[in-house]
């Protein structure tokens, strides 16, 4: 069952975001190693945002949040913003070669969901930024 | 969170419990550069933390770059979750993980 939140993108809103997305998850299987895989991708997809896609003036961020059906616990999230145009996959990943002082303090959010999250998905349509992530439960991702 | 200072002021202790995120990791940062002065011993107790995002590694990857030039920063007790958190963003090799 899909359900949908629309609020506003900005940092003081997170808890309400983290709340909506596990509420909406919830049906059928959801384990708690699970959980809280899909509470980090939400975190920092949803920061990501607030911090970037409306840099210059507040917008809102919707929310599909998709708990799966049948036997199937793959959990599906959609974040929808109408701010800049940003694709956070085009980032390169962190350079584990780097020392601690040229290590930057930056770039870990997004370097966090695309290591935990199954599939993630980019695309920009009608003027929107359209970030879709696939989350399994850890226990079978081996299957 | 708790901090705890030995007697002469250069060892400080802190204790961070369940969550490290984006709502309470400023205020950990904050807090840090308050106490931080004439510390030569910077440690943090992770036993009881169950759950880190990125703000709070950028916490962590800040104090470590301080306390280079300055003396040693531990972290300790690192559970399973939080270490894998470690393990993906390359920190195991920037921290020092006891």
């Amino acid at each position: 069952m899909e359900k949908e939140l629309i609020i506003e993108a900005k940092k003081e809103n997170l808890k309400t975001v983290i709340s909506f997305v596990q509420d909406a998850l919830s049906d059928g299987d959801y384990s708690p190693a699970q959980r809280k895989q899909v509470r980090l991708c939400a975190e920092e997809i949803f920061m990501n945002i607030a911090r970037h896609a409306y840099a210059e003036e507040p917008g809102n961020i919707r929310i599909l949040a998709d708990s799966g059906s049948g036997e199937s616990s793959l959990k599906t999230i959609s974040f929808i913003d109408k701010g800049a145009p940003f694709d956070p996959l085009s980032a390169d990943p962190p350079d584990m070669s780097l020392s601690l002082e040229e290590t930057p303090v930056g770039g870990l959010g997004i370097h966090l969901v695309r290591s935990v999250a199954d599939t993630i998905s980019y695309s920009y349509q009608d003027g929107q930024n359209i970030l879709t992530i696939q989350i399994s439960d850890p226990a079978n991702q081996s299957l | 969170m708790k901090f705890e200072k030995s007697e002469d002021g250069s060892e400080l202790l802190v204790t961070i419990e369940g969550d490290l995120d984006s709502d309470n990791a400023p205020v950990l940062a904050k807090r840090l550069e308050e106490e931080l002065l004439g510390v030569t011993s910077l440690i943090f107790d992770l036993k009881d933390l169950e759950y880190v995002s990125s703000a709070g590694l950028r916490v962590f990857l800040i104090m470590q770059k301080q306390m280079k030039s300055r003396g040693t920063m531990e972290i300790r007790n690192a559970n399973e979750d939080v270490l894998e958190i470690f393990k993906v963003t390359g920190f195991v090799r920037l921290l020092n993980l006891v």
